[in-house]
């Protein structure tokens, strides 16, 4: 279990990046979503321990993640959200060094894990290749490998998909999936609603710097059961449907305009139906809540 | 919003963003350290020279606006103001204000000048505040104010104005900062050789067009005078000075005035000037049509079949594909920083190399014998410098490597070649264009060094003899001897680069050029008689060697140099080889992807056996024909899972990104990595991750490209010397060997320990791969003596091959015995000690100044304070960690001088370790432990700033 408790972080810049986040993360895989600078890549960081907070503690069965550092990239495994790789190294070359800093001293062991963590991502036949003339999708592969040295108790992955085309999310969705292990907390944070659906039993919103919501997928659903109602209506009539509800997302049709309301008072007029929910409602419920 | 204020506003911005920049900052700190170490340790002192006298305020605000660099810190700051706005995209914000072009650019110039002249400020407003002390040793006059600021603008404000105008004008015009730092890094070998050569003896000339003034002021800097002369003088502004001022301030104007003719706010790639770079390939079929429904052929052929189908007429080269390809390999190179780094090295070679003839070893001979020189323009002399010049003592064949191999390889990286073959472009005429193109731009640049020698006829030295003008020879000598052997050359290079497309290997040609043509020209032809080793030689060996040494000067001057048939048939085949080459070439060239010819395409198959989709509960029919009726429980948002027996995706959902092939089974299909140990902490295990750290680094720094170019000419210009020139022992060959090699190498040392350091120190966060080992369980620690241990191995690695070379060359030259006790002496001492020292100095930096640009700024402006002094006689083992000049091999061997070498460099070793260790505490990557006091009943967190 990943307890964090009123983590603080501004920058020198006088941007306060998180207003003390307050999370319990379980074992599985939890997604972070939020909007562009929220705060979720500062917060991964600091879980990373690649920046001090100003305040607040992360623990870890016990481990100070803010305090013993060295400890905790001992459990580590991290994906950030932009990273490089050196170009003229082989994915085979890259993946020894990494396990020989996290410590696999054994030779043989090394090989054999890295032919697992190639084998795994894909890339075996492309072992020899250089980094340098690796694709996208490739190269996020490489990092995905890279964490997951050493069976990682703590894997973070920073918007993992961003830039991917639909196959290859989809592929390094199912690398993630596979991956998790019945202890191991996976952090991912993304902007992608579909990537949390997809992969997370549970998930918080961090909007901000502060976190919004933090519950499970199912009861998320659970609470705009019954409240949501969709209607194609002409573009002059969207305005006036502001009294009736909280319009939560607006698509053009044509000459019409399609929206989805959050009512509390049942169907806002004739023309609506009921909607099923779905998690990006959520997620626009509470990050456009005043 | 009047214009003024406008202006204003511009120029209130560019001072704002400057203040947010760390180089004026680190300007002002550097110019204040000058100035202090110029107060404390210039010649004022030992000559009795009051500080804040007259002259010396004048002497010092001169030197200080020629030396250390303010020039090129001027084109830092003033090159980059309009490209800033450009490259950060800025630019269509600004100019779709109401702002005219004269306020934007006037108000950029005279904000970032503001800037520039504040920074330089520093140096004289702390030489005015040291007045304040009064060291007992210091002559002293009365407190002064008024000539520091009058001294400063007349000599440094108004000179930097005019560079400011022209820096201003280069990177707003071009766009392209390298451009400017190229610019101004130009402008130092070419004033000193200017003024070193042309102006000679000529006092008035020199104050009418040295923009420092340099020679105005009592003579030789004050060296002539005494020191109360100098303490008395006062110093006049002559109407030559006031005239030269003019003319600064008038070069400004008309920099500013171009600039704001010239200045367009389109972006660059649309002005309707470069409209002709587009390659208008297509022309010759233009009028052809394709319908790739109803033709059997590709577009290709069909166009080829069109063009021999059409009927046989006079084709005028200038509308075949050729020669746009011709023209815009011409205007690609012209864009090129090479090409102009040639064509100044080459001007100053040959200035260096007709007008230092006296400083040559035969030279000095000819002057001890006869009393003068070779006349610069004999016909001999002529042919001789052309002969040096193809040699490529210079380097030239390397410049020739950099221009030709490129070409096509370019249009492969930057992926153009697809666009270019789609087009009806012979394969003939495309790598045709491509090399003449190429060869053309090499052939103007090395024209400079022939033209240089043609001017020199004009502007030399009056004791340099001349005869009268000619300009035949040199057309005829540069054709034969250097155009015709670079035929050749250019014809290989472009050969092996096109084909190779592989950087490494050009270079390494390029490189391997000397040790092949010395072997070629020393060993191989002399198995030859005369006829055929004049035959042979690609660098054409002279049939009737007329040797000039021992015979007089003017004998030399009335030498004809003929080409005798032998000599043109040579020629003829030199020719016909570089033929051969392109023929080759032509053969072989494909337009294919190395990659894709020599793998087969690889299939990414990422489980795809176990893929599954989800699909919107409202329209499960549309994949209803796909799916396997095996449905999960329901998940969130109502979504139903299913497993279909291959990767089914949903094209019209892609475009929400909501809708994902995914393998859901997780807790089924969780796929555990075999366990292994994993040892991270004690000695053991730090000294593994230690030694793979330095493999990985050493491997990168060996893959850096200019390593390429840098290490074969440190060794090659390390063994100049000793290779080519007598060697007069003073303690043995050997020692001499030694010595030579060591103090050549001590430069390179000095360059290559700063700017590898800054590289490995960088490499990680510029290549964004910092996060990767920073969340390792890997020490600091490790990471630091990683970069420091691996840039010391290829300093040593530099250093064992200059050595090792340096043993061959005395084989080769019978200089034996050889005393290697001599080479480690030397090296053990001076060089090993220094690389080591010089690396860990510079970690120390990298990690205070966090930027590797700010650091090389700051280690040249030291470096080049540091060389000022030595040379001022100011020399001390205190701040030389080099040694530079402060030994000689008599040293060595002397016990007492030899205990006392012994003590500095331990002194240095132990400063070079300290700086380790602070760079480790300083290290940006926080490790801590215990230091972290945590206080946790209010929640608060107090973070030291310590590593592990």
């Amino acid at each position: 279990m990943l307890n964090i408790k009123q983590l603080t972080k501004t920058y020198p810049s006088g941007v306060q990046a998180l207003k003390g986040i307050d999370l319990e993360i379980p074992p599985g895989m939890f997604g972070l979503l939020g909007p562009n600078g929220a705060g979720k890549t500062t917060l991964m960081k600091i879980l990373a321990t690649l920046l001090e907070p100003d305040s607040g503690s992360a623990e870890m069965n016990g481990l100070d993640l803010i305090a013993d550092k060295a400890d905790t990239r001992k459990i580590l495994g991290y994906l950030p959200q932009d990273f490089g790789l050196y170009p003229t190294l082989t994915a085979e070359q890259m993946l020894d060094y990494f396990a020989k800093l996290k410590g696999v001293t054994s030779k043989k062991e090394r090989r054999s894990l890295v032919d697992a963590l190639l084998e795994r991502v894909n890339l075996s036949a492309e072992r020899n290749r250089r980094l340098g003339g690796f694709s996208g999708g490739m190269r996020q592969r490489v990092g995905i490998a890279q964490a997951l040295i050493g069976n990682p108790e703590l894997l973070i992955v920073d918007e993992p998909t961003a830039g991917l085309d639909p196959e290859e999310r989809a592929r390094l969705h199912n690398l993630l999936a596979e991956s998790t292990g019945p202890n191991t907390v996976v952090l991912l944070s993304t902007h992608i609603v579909s990537d949390v659906s997809n992969l997370c039993d549970r998930f918080a919103v961090i909007r901000s710097g502060e976190i919004v919501a933090a519950t499970s997928t199912d009861a998320a659903l659970k609470q705009l059961e019954g409240r949501l109602w969709e209607a194609t209506v002409p573009r002059e009539q969207v305005a006036a449907l502001k009294a009736k509800g909280k319009i939560i997302s607006k698509q053009m049709a044509g000459k019409n305009t399609r929206v989805r309301i959050l009512s509390e008072d049942g169907k806002p007029a004739e023309s609506f139906t009921a909607a099923a929910a779905t998690l990006e409602d959520f997620y626009f419920t509470v990050v456009n809540q005043a | 919003m009047s214009a003024m204020n406008r202006f204003i506003a511009i120029a209130y911005n560019e001072i704002l963003l400057n203040l947010k920049r760390v180089a004026p900052y680190a300007l002002m700190i550097m110019f204040s350290g000058l100035a202090v170490m110029g107060w404390i340790r210039g010649p004022a002192i030992a000559f009795g020279w009051a500080t804040n006298s007259d002259f010396y305020i004048a002497r010092s605000l001169k030197a200080y606006s020629f030396l250390f660099g303010v020039p090129i810190f001027n084109a830092m700051i003033m090159g980059d103001a309009i490209v800033r706005d450009f490259r950060l995209g800025i630019d269509p914000l600004i100019f779709t204000k109401p702002l005219s072009r004269a306020q934007y650019l006037f108000g950029k110039f005279f904000g970032n000048f503001l800037v520039l002249i504040c920074s330089i400020a520093t140096y004289p407003l702390t030489l005015l505040a040291l007045q304040a002390f009064d060291p007992s040793q210091m002559v002293m006059q009365p407190f002064k104010i008024l000539p520091y600021f009058t001294h400063f603008f007349f000599f440094v404000v108004l000179t930097q104005f005019a560079f400011a105008g022209v820096f201003f004008l280069a990177g707003a015009l071009t766009r392209n900062n390298k451009l400017v730092y190229f610019l101004a890094l130009s402008f130092y070998p070419i004033f000193i050789s200017l003024f070193l050569f042309l102006f000679r003896g000529s006092n008035r000339g020199k104050i009418l067009l040295d923009p420092f003034l340099l020679n105005s002021g009592p003579s030789r800097n004050g060296f002539d005078h005494s020191a109360e002369y100098l303490n008395q003088y006062v110093y006049s502004y002559t109407p030559e000075m006031i005239l030269n001022r003019a003319g600064l301030i008038l070069i400004a104007a008309v920099c500013l005035t171009w600039l704001y003719l010239r200045f367009t706010t389109a972006d660059r790639s649309r002005q309707t000037s470069f409209a002709g770079v587009s390659l208008d390939l297509s022309r010759a079929i233009d009028t052809d049509t394709y319908d790739s429904g109803r033709s059997p052929q590709t577009r290709r052929e069909h166009h080829e079949q069109a063009l021999l189908n059409k009927p046989a007429k006079f084709k005028n080269p200038l509308q075949s594909p050729f020669f746009p390809v011709f023209q815009n390999e011409v205007r690609l190179n012209s864009r090129r920083v090479a090409p102009y780094a040639m064509m100044l090295f080459s001007i100053f070679n040959a200035a260096l190399w007709s007008l230092g003839q006296g400083s040559s070893y035969y030279g000095q001979e000819l002057l001890a014998k006869y009393g003068r020189l070779w006349a610069i323009n004999s016909d001999y002399y002529i042919a001789h410098n052309f002969s040096g010049y193809a040699l490529g003592i210079f380097g030239l064949p390397i410049f020739a490597a950099l221009i030709m191999a490129e070409p096509v390889r370019r249009d492969f990286r930057l992926e153009i070649d697809a666009l270019i073959f789609s087009k009806p472009v012979g394969r003939a005429q495309y790598l045709l264009g491509k090399f003449f193109g190429s060869f053309f731009v090499l052939v103007c640049c090395q024209a400079s060094f022939a033209a240089t020698l043609v001017l020199i006829q004009f502007v030399h030295p009056s004791q340099t003899p001349v005869l009268p003008f000619r300009l035949l020879p040199y057309f005829k000598h540069f054709l034969m001897i250097v155009v015709i052997t670079y035929v050749l050359f250019a014809a290989v290079y472009f050969t092996v680069g096109t084909l190779t497309r592989n950087p490494k290997i050009i270079y390494g040609l390029a490189i391997a050029y000397y040790p092949l043509i010395f072997f070629y020209e020393l060993v191989v032809l002399q198995i030859f008689p005369l006829r055929w080793r004049v035959l042979l030689s690609p660098l054409m060996l002279r049939e009737d060697q007329s040797q000039p040494w021992g015979r007089s000067p003017e004998w030399v001057d009335r030498l004809v140099v003929s080409y005798t048939p032998l000599m043109f048939a040579n020629r003829a085949l030199v020719i016909l080889a570089a033929a051969v080459c392109l023929i080759i070439l032509y053969r072989f060239f494909s337009t294919t992807e190395h990659f894709q010819r020599a793998k087969p395409f690889s299939f990414l198959s990422l489980s795809t056996a176990a893929e599954g989709v989800y699909y919107q509960q409202s329209s499960p029919d549309q994949f209803a024909p796909a799916v396997i009726s095996s449905v999960l429980p329901a998940s969130a948002g109502g979504i139903k899972r299913t497993f279909s027996p291959g990767l089914v995706l949903n094209p019209p959902a892609y475009a929400d990104g909501t809708d994902l092939a995914l393998n859901t089974d997780i807790e089924n299909r969780y796929y555990k990595l075999s366990n292994v140990t994993s040892v991270n902490d004690g000695l053991r295990a730090n000294l593994n991750k230690l030694i793979a750290s330095i493999g990985i680094e050493f491997r990168l720094l060996s893959a850096e490209r200019s390593l390429l170019v840098v290490a074969p000419l440190a060794i090659f210009l390390c063994l100049l010397e000793v290779a080519f020139y007598p060697i007069h022992p003073d303690v043995s060959l050997t020692a001499a060997y030694a010595s030579n090699t060591a103090t050549s190498l001590l430069i390179f040392l000095i360059g290559m320990a700063v700017f590898y350091t800054g590289e490995a120190m960088h490499r990680d966060r510029e290549i964004r791969i910092e996060s990767f080992l920073w969340t390792t369980p890997v020490p600091n620690s490790v990471l630091i003596l990683s970069k420091f241990l691996s840039t010391l191995l290829l300093l040593f690695a530099l250093i064992v091959s200059v050595g090792v070379s340096a043993v061959v060359i005395q084989i080769i030259r019978h200089h034996t015995p050889i005393d290697l006790a001599a080479y480690v002496k030397v090296y053990g001492l001076i060089l090993l000690p220094t690389a080591f020292i010089l690396t860990s100095v510079s970690v120390l930096g990298n990690v205070i100044l966090r930027n590797k640009y700010v650091f090389y700024v700051v280690s040249i402006g030291t470096a080049a304070g540091l060389l000022y002094l030595y040379n001022t006689g100011h020399n001390h083992w205190l701040y030389n960690p080099a040694m530079f000049r402060l030994w000689s091999y008599a040293d060595l061997i002397t016990p007492k001088s030899l205990r006392m070498i012994l003590w500095r460099r331990a002194f240095w070793l132990v400063i070079a370790i300290l700086s380790i260790a602070l760079a480790h505490l300083l290290f940006q990557r926080k490790a801590s432990t215990g230091i972290i006091k945590r206080h946790r009943s209010t929640g608060q967190v107090a973070v030291s700033d310590h590593g592990d």
